[in-house]
């Protein structure tokens, strides 16, 4: 069993960590390689929907509530302790808006009663899960696709940029050509009320993959798609109901990713070049040579290699496809840059959470975490967006230098 | 019961200001305070399976991961799996010319036919089998990282204990006032221990480039896609081990343990609920549900007409005593006062005194104008009116266990309507006799003594239960839109027995005059 024995007092209470996301919520202990649990970040209600999604609260009352309902289902149903007196390390979003972590805060502290929590940013969680210091992280969440490079331990953060490319922007691109591609069905209305989000969700995960180079360009030359080529598939519904649809269906979704000739520069290999060029010149080899791909939505098949090959196409020295971008095109058109990818030990979805266990079973959640004295004492958590958090004192906890 | 008895009819409202049905709260003996399951604190009682109804000592809950010893969940539908048994013939030991049979064991699903045999694992040759079951590939270089990272932290944590440093000044320069949460490769600490090198990481994640990770190839296209075989997201992220791709890789997994939750009031600290330790029994070993021990208020029947606002009505409310002892009822009108943290100063300068109007609007609580007792949020008062008898805890002790209310108890505070009351807050207090298990089976109405009842408040009694009848009036400018809500704050005499139990040296069961806070929903609908 892969428990880590080696802080196997039997009465040590291992921290919970917590990667508490807009789509799904991972849970589990310090010290272990995978989560006990993922599960949707939604609570239940007794209305009609039947479920309610954190992200979507009114105000940090409503929050607060639901923060609640939603730990405590996870601590009874699943994690099987009882909160009190227990340390978490909560990995967070870098963009965590205030009144999320305030209200997360306020939860854990005062409702729990937690001892101490260690708030991690994720992208140092991602990358300390490949025991390196410097990723280049292209994370792909439920709504952007977020590209934040990690030097030497510190996030460069006016180098992040995001585009709204996560699993929404796929799933309505996807919907779209499952609509226009279905074989055995052509009325849209049905089509439309078959196909709900989770359907398309589930068609995402088991059926796209990213194509190769060769197979998008023939996508784009509409005498080329032919049903030998692209072989149609047939997916169920409910047992007795069968869709079949186009196989371009499959390959065609992913494209979103690779508009390369798009003038917004919408598409992730230019994104990644762009995040390189706003990037201190000595850490662009680095960082281009450490990719990291995290999130659920990067883990279709063939994403690494694809992305790959598109930058190196891009950064080849005969490139012309920069011409677009004078500075990208001086920068990096010369063949200089070698692209390479980590191969991390565990899947996308779990390289940030692993991150928060990794740090939740050393002295460092003692160190770095912010206790409830701490918290009941100002309030509020540090936060790097806030400068009154920038002072750090000579215990390595945080200081307050006004107010 | 919930639905013979229309708990969601009437609301008990919470310290906390939670509003719940009598049959989901609590009542703090210790206390003696209403108390619901948002503001106890919930704790892990035991661990047992739900399937096998074995319990599980706690240590050893931890060590399986929260896992059944026994049973299994089938990996494509999370039903239970079942142990069927097979016979295969095998040359026998004792003569190898003869056959024996022999008895193999597999894994089974009853729902979606999943086998273990799909998953490519060999038959067991005994019931409790060990079937393989999924295991991260990378398990050891996890290892080899958590060690890394604990030498790492350490040494930090060494360097920081000798204060000699100023660090803050180098710390301060990690920018973007991420310092705190950097992993520090090189801690900074005393000069020597600064030049001592760290062992480099055992494990790193490799980097590869193009040539490793290529893209798919186009044989990968020619083959059609087999969507059955490929496993959906849910399946995946209950195997997280592995999150294998086919179907094929799906292996069976131990069944996940539930656990019996004991309750906890914050502020004694005591057990309001302790489940017994068998999993198999339904039955409590402390169980302070309000439901035993506070009287219960119900609308004995629905309006007879919608009762529009200014409107009046007489209704019907059926009290049932559910204690040992006989209790006498007192109406009031609606005195609940939420607690805030906000003018926790203020609530205490001002016990006595009138709230503040101000207050009262902005919480969405339309009290009735005719308040004529000072209303406090404190539901134990000393009343000098029933001398006789010992009025506990006395009003400082009640104050101070406010406090302690407002710094350890989570508040929630509901929104609520409350848009009527009574037109005359009745005099007579109506006297309920002590619960009588028998009594239910007895139709006898010979036996109910006489309480020299006012027949206009209370037209039937029998047993500990008895109906009132009240007027009561809408207010002129509520809501048409909203249900007519009734809020109402009845006294009532508790008979404290734990606190004989507990001190030897108090002469009996304590008699303390309670107050409890309800919400009638007068239309047989509930509160919203
Ligand atoms: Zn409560
Ligand atoms: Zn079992
Ligand atoms: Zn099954
Ligand atoms: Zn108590």
């Amino acid at each position: 069993m892969p428990i880590y024995e080696g802080i196997g007092i039997i009465n040590e209470k291992y921290p919970v960590v917590l990667e508490i996301g807009r789509y799904l919520t991972k849970a589990g202990f310090a010290g272990e390689s995978s989560p006990r649990c993922v599960i949707p970040s939604k609570i239940k209600t007794k209305d009609a929907a039947g479920s309610r999604r954190l992200s979507d609260f009114k105000d940090s009352a409503d929050l607060y509530q639901m923060l609640v309902e939603f730990l405590h289902h996870l601590y009874c149903k699943y994690l099987l302790v009882t909160p009190k007196d227990r340390k978490v390390v909560v990995v967070e979003s870098l963009f965590a808006t205030t009144i999320w972590r305030q209200t997360l805060a306020k939860v854990l502290y005062l409702h729990y009663e937690v001892l101490t929590v260690l708030w991690i940013p994720s992208p140092i969680a991602s990358v300390s899960s490949t025991n390196q210091d410097t990723a280049l992280i292209v994370d792909f969440g439920s709504e952007e696709v977020q590209i934040i490079p990690v030097f030497k331990g510190v996030t460069i953060l006016c180098g992040v940029v995001c585009h709204e490319l996560g699993a929404d922007t796929f799933d309505k691109e996807l919907k779209s050509i499952l609509m226009d591609n279905c074989l055995n069905n052509s009325n849209k209305e049905e089509l439309d009320r078959c196909l709900t989000p989770a359907k398309v969700e589930d068609i995402r995960v088991r059926c796209c993959v990213v194509t190769s180079s060769s197979r998008a360009a023939q996508i784009q030359r509409p005498e080329d798609i032919t049903l030998t080529k692209f072989k149609p598939f047939l997916y169920e519904l409910d047992g007795q109901n069968f869709l079949q649809f186009h196989g371009i269906a499959r390959e065609k979704p992913s494209e979103v990713w690779f508009k390369n000739d798009d003038r917004d520069g919408i598409s992730i290999p230019l994104m990644i070049l762009q995040v390189l060029s706003i990037c201190p010149v000595d850490t662009r080899k680095p960082l281009a040579a450490n990719i990291l791909i995290t999130g659920g939505t990067g883990m279709l098949p063939g994403l690494r290699g694809r992305l790959l090959k598109e930058l190196k196409t891009l950064t080849a020295n005969s490139a012309d496809t920069l011409m677009n971008d004078p500075v990208l095109q001086e920068r990096f058109a010369n063949g200089n840059y070698e692209f390479k990818m980590y191969d991390p030990p565990v899947k996308p979805n779990c390289m940030a959470w692993l991150g928060g266990t990794l740090y939740g079973a050393t002295e460092a959640l003692g160190l770095r975490g912010i206790n409830k004295e701490f918290f009941l004492k100002h309030g509020l958590i540090p936060d790097w967006c806030d400068l009154q958090f920038d002072m750090v004192n000579a215990n390595g906890s945080p200081v307050i230098s006004r107010g | 019961m919930a639905h013979v008895q229309q708990l969601e009819g009437a609301k008990y409202i919470c310290c906390c200001g939670s509003l719940k049905p009598i049959c989901s709260i609590y009542f703090c003996r210790h206390c003696l305070r209403l108390r619901c399951p948002y503001c106890v604190s919930h704790e892990v009682d035991s661990h047992y399976c739900g399937n096998c109804s074995e319990n599980m000592p706690s240590a050893e809950a931890k060590q399986k991961k929260n896992r059944c010893g026994t049973c299994y969940d089938c990996p494509s539908c999370r039903q239970t799996l079942t142990i069927r048994a097979t016979t295969i013939q095998i040359p026998s030991e004792a003569d190898p010319a003869k056959l024996a049979v022999q008895k193999l064991y597999y894994l089974a699903c009853g729902f979606c036919r999943w086998t273990s045999r799909d998953a490519g694992l060999p038959d067991s040759p005994s019931t409790s089998g060990t079937w393989q079951e999924p295991e991260s590939p990378f398990s050891k270089e996890i290892v080899h990282m958590h060690d890394y990272l604990r030498v790492l932290a350490l040494r930090e944590k060494n360097s920081k204990e000798k204060k000699f440093v100023h660090k803050s000044k180098y710390l301060a320069a990690g920018r973007h006032g991420l310092a705190h949460l950097l992993p520090k490769r090189y801690p900074i600490s005393t000069p020597d221990e600064m030049y001592k090198p760290i062992p480099p990481p055992e494990y790193v994640a490799p980097t590869k480039g193009d040539d490793e990770f290529q893209e798919l190839s186009d044989k990968f296209f020619e083959e059609e896609i087999n969507v059955p075989k490929v496993t959906s997201l849910e399946q995946r992220l209950h195997q997280l081990e592995t999150q294998p791709h086919e179907t094929s890789a799906l292996l069976p997994t131990h069944k996940q343990l539930l656990i019996k939750r004991s309750l906890r009031c914050r502020v004694c600290e005591r057990n309001i609920s302790k489940p017994e330790y068998s999993p198999v029994s339904v039955k409590f070993k402390i169980q302070l549900n309000a439901f035993y021990h506070v009287v219960q208020v119900r609308m004995a029947a629905p309006l007879s007409q919608p009762l529009n606002p200014g409107g009046t009505a007489t209704i019907l409310l059926k009290l049932s005593n559910p204690t040992q002892f006989p209790t006498s009822i007192k109406f009031l009108p609606f005195a609940f006062v939420p607690l805030s943290k906000d003018d926790l100063s203020s609530q205490m300068g001002a016990l006595d005194v009138k709230v503040d109007p101000a207050r009262e609007s902005s919480t969405d609580v339309s009290l009735p104008s005719n308040i004529s007792s000072p209303s406090t949020s404190i539901t134990i008062i000393a009343s000098p009116s029933h001398g006789g008898r010992s009025a506990l805890p006395s009003e400082s002790s009640s104050s101070s266990q406010m406090m302690k209310e407002v710094h350890v108890l989570p508040i929630r505070n509901e929104k609520f309507v409350n848009n009527c009351r009574l037109v005359v807050v009745p005099e007579a207090e109506v006297v309920l006799p002590p619960k009588d298990e028998t009594s239910d089976f007895v139709d006898d109405y010979a036996d109910t003594p006489d309480f020299n009842d006012d027949p206009k408040l209370v037209p039937w009694r029998k047993a500990n239960k008895a109906t009132v009848c009240l007027d009561i009036v809408r207010d002129q400018n509520s809501n048409p839109e909203e249900e007519p809500v009734l809020g109402i704050t009845i006294e009532y005499d508790y008979v404290n027995t734990i606190v004989a139990l507990e001190n030897k040296s108090s002469p009996g069961p304590q008699k303390v005059r309670l107050q409890t806070h309800v919400l009638i929903s007068l239309n047989t609908g509930y509160i919203q």
